[in-house]
């Protein structure tokens, strides 16, 4: 028979809310801090965004053309 | 216009009467409390659904009278008068008594991304309002489709005029899932064939609202509203809603009851959900066979997620049993009628299905209509594009899902992720390889459309990460198709603005427009009661007598094209208690195998000034989508 595991329950002490925070400190000093510029860090690279756009001006196009019998 | 007033009358106090059935059960299951819309939708939603079980089951017991349906109607409206009185009453309260409950705002969470631009959100709802606008006022006419006429409308015609649900010889259609036709029925017991029109209209709205709800929790409320009006845009839907037919009730089904599932198993919320969720997949079984299909779909999206999701094997499968129990007892019944008359739980749906397969290239049986894009992988890679561009192929233009989706939907590549959107996609991928390898019509594909579109307000979202150039033309692009797909309903409606707006009479319209109407409107002013017509057009719903169509007669009588004369035609014929003929053949193809042999007696007889047969009436009708047709009326001696 295999003991089942007993879970680790950390006790929440002002001792370890502390050393969270100096961690935090420690981090904060020596990462970089780098404000996300608005959009940047998220942008779709613009050639797939103008591929994409070339997409649908076919298709609309296409399915036009097909609808008015061109 | 007073005829419009009155049938839009009657679809509003049938919308009535069915929130005043839905509310109690949507209040007991205490789901959408704080969400005005969802409470509105499941309540109409889930009222039909009762409704068409109250109905049916009326109908098996031979109850279906007029005045009957009328009464229970009168007494679920003042129901649901003095539900709305109360949520009104309730509303007050919390106004003026401010407690925790009245700081519950009646929206749902807000998505972490800002919503769109006012603009942009007005426009696309006053397209989505123009195209509802165009059906609405298609579907203000009295039906004239051949599809609505001989089957739809015509079946729920002969159950109110026997009083009863009963299985039709020779019609297997009269046996399969009917919930729609009970709606149909209940419009026709109150109104008739427009009012019939205008549920189907209603369905449509609520589709469109269905999709609203199923994509809040997803894009979240305000993007919601843009992917509801993506699915009111999408031409074939639109154009549907002015139909009597059963593809948007399905549609509507298939959302709700996606909807409600999503939030019990990806949005973790509620598990009394799965009681609406299994209702309306119930619904959508009692509807058409090919929710079958989307229940197969969601068989494989379940079985995902739970390979996915260990821990939480035991409540999904716990969840699966219940929607699938409240589902096969909702829409059981139907399997359940159809095995005993037929033999077959679900005839004629695998019929057809083995049929095709089992069918070569040589045979009569038109395989390659029903696959017109063949079987191989790039086929289906491409069948996007061939759906798109070339609907006729695929049952028709009426049916056509426009440019949006196609243009749009490839942009999944380059958003990210969404939790929940997967799912959807997934299905749908599963759905449309279904439809794939089963049957290739497009109206199969509506239940796909609100997935999609909510794929489709994400792209839009994500568009906002698109440098400014591209953002704008694709934008520009899109919403020039979008304009599009709202004026294609204002256009189909030019030739019957009249009739709609009341400045042609009804009468005049279908005299105009309606090839049999003519015939039908001598037949009903005649004065024997026993006339019994045999017709070579199955478009019967104007006839207020009896009318056997001639493919239904010639499956009774195997040598019935046997028959060399005039004479002997009308003998039998008599014997058999018929009185009248109605003859139609293409006047541009003569050699029409349609009805073959009554044309050429009815036409030897003329030329020989015989007596067996006497003309009543003679007239042609040019259909605009199809050849010239003689019709002739002619009664038997």
């Amino acid at each position: 028979m295999i003991a089942p595991l007993r879970e680790t329950d950390y006790p929440e002490t002002r001792t370890r809310k502390s050393l969270h925070g100096a961690r935090r400190i420690v981090a904060s000093t020596l990462l970089e801090h780098r404000q996300p510029s608005p959009g940047e860090a998220t942008r779709v690279p613009a050639w797939q965004a103008w591929l994409f756009t070339a997409w649908v001006v076919a298709a609309v196009v296409v399915c036009f053309a097909t609808v008015l019998g061109l | 216009m007073f005829a419009q007033l009155v049938s839009l009358l009657t679809v509003t106090t049938i919308a009535l009467a069915a929130f005043g059935l839905g509310r109690p059960v949507i209040r007991a299951l205490r789901i959408t409390e704080r969400d005005r819309l969802a409470t509105g939708v499941w309540s109409i939603a889930l009222g039909l659904v009762l409704a068409g079980l109250l109905l049916a089951t009326l109908g098996l017991f031979g109850l279906l009278y007029a005045p009957a349906i009328g009464v229970l109607t009168l007494a679920a409206c003042f129901w649901a008068i003095g539900e709305l009185g109360r949520s009104h009453i309730r509303r007050y309260e919390e106004d003026f008594l401010p407690d925790d409950r009245s700081e519950q705002s009646d929206e749902t969470p807000s998505a972490p991304w800002s919503p769109p631009a006012p603009w942009l959100f007005r426009g696309l709802l006053l397209l989505a309002g123009l195209a509802c606008l165009g059906s609405l006022l298609c579907a203000l006419v009295p039906p004239s489709t051949a599809a609505t006429l001989d089957y739809h409308l015509e079946l729920p015609k002969t159950f109110l005029a026997e009083h009863a649900l009963f299985n039709i010889p020779h019609e297997a259609r009269s046996t399969g899932p009917l919930l729609a036709e009970m709606w149909f029925l209940w419009a026709l017991a109150l109104d008739g064939g427009v009012a019939a029109t205008l549920v189907h209209w209603g369905l449509g709205i609520l589709l469109g609202l269905a999709t609203v709800l199923l994509a809040t929790p997803i894009v979240g409320r305000p993007w919601a509203w843009m992917a509801g009006c993506v699915v009111l845009l999408v031409p074939g839907i639109s154009g549907q809603m002015a139909a009597a037919q059963n593809d948007v009730a399905l549609a509507l089904m298939t959302t709700l009851a996606l909807g409600a599932w999503w939030r019990v198993v990806v949005g973790d919320e509620s598990r009394r959900w799965l009681l609406p969720a299994g209702m309306a997949a119930g619904g959508a079984l009692a509807v058409e066979h090919t929710a079958i299909i989307f229940a197969a779909a969601a068989t494989v999206a379940s079985l995902w997620i739970l390979f996915r999701q260990v821990p939480r094997r035991r409540a999904l499968i716990e969840g699966a049993v219940v929607v699938s129990l409240l589902s096969l007892a909702i829409g059981g019944p139907w399997y359940v009628r159809a095995a005993y008359h037929q033999g077959d739980a679900v005839y004629p749906f695998f019929t057809r299905m083995q049929q095709i397969y089992t069918a070569t290239g040589d045979t009569a049986f038109p395989a390659e209509n029903d696959r017109p894009l063949g079987r191989s992988l790039p086929q289906l890679a491409a069948a996007p594009w061939h759906v798109t561009m070339h609907p006729e192929r695929f049952g028709g233009r009426k049916y056509q899902l426009g440019a949006l989706l196609l243009a749009a939907l490839p942009g999944m590549i380059l958003t990210r992720r969404l939790r929940g959107l997967g799912i959807l996609l997934g299905m749908a991928l599963a759905y449309g390889t279904l439809w794939y390898l089963l049957r290739q019509d497009l109206r199969l594909l509506f239940p796909m459309v609100p997935l999609l579109a909510v794929a489709v307000a994400w792209v839009w979202i994500e568009m906002r990460r698109f440098p400014s150039g591209a953002r704008l033309m694709a934008g520009t692009v899109q919403a020039t198709a979008l304009v599009a797909c709202a004026f294609v309903p204002l256009g189909d409606c030019r030739d019957q603005l009249a009739v709609a707006v009341g400045l042609e009479s009804r009468y005049e319209y279908l005299s105009r427009v309606e090839p049999t109407y003519r015939s039908a409107a001598v037949v009903n002013e005649l004065p024997n009661p026993d006339t019994h017509i045999l017709s070579q057009d199955a478009r019967t719903f104007y006839f207020d007598r009896p009318v056997t169509t001639e493919a239904v007669y010639r499956q009774s009588s195997p040598d019935y094209d046997r028959i060399r004369s005039a004479a002997a035609l009308s003998r039998r014929l008599r014997r058999e208690g018929f009185t009248h003929l109605l003859l139609a053949e293409d006047v541009d193809s003569p050699t029409d195998k349609r009805g073959t042999v009554l044309n050429r007696l009815a036409d030897a007889e003329s030329l020989h000034g015989g007596q067996s047969l006497r003309e009543l009436a003679q007239y042609q009708v040019h259909d605009s989508h199809g050849p010239t047709r003689r019709y002739r009326l002619v009664m038997l001696y």
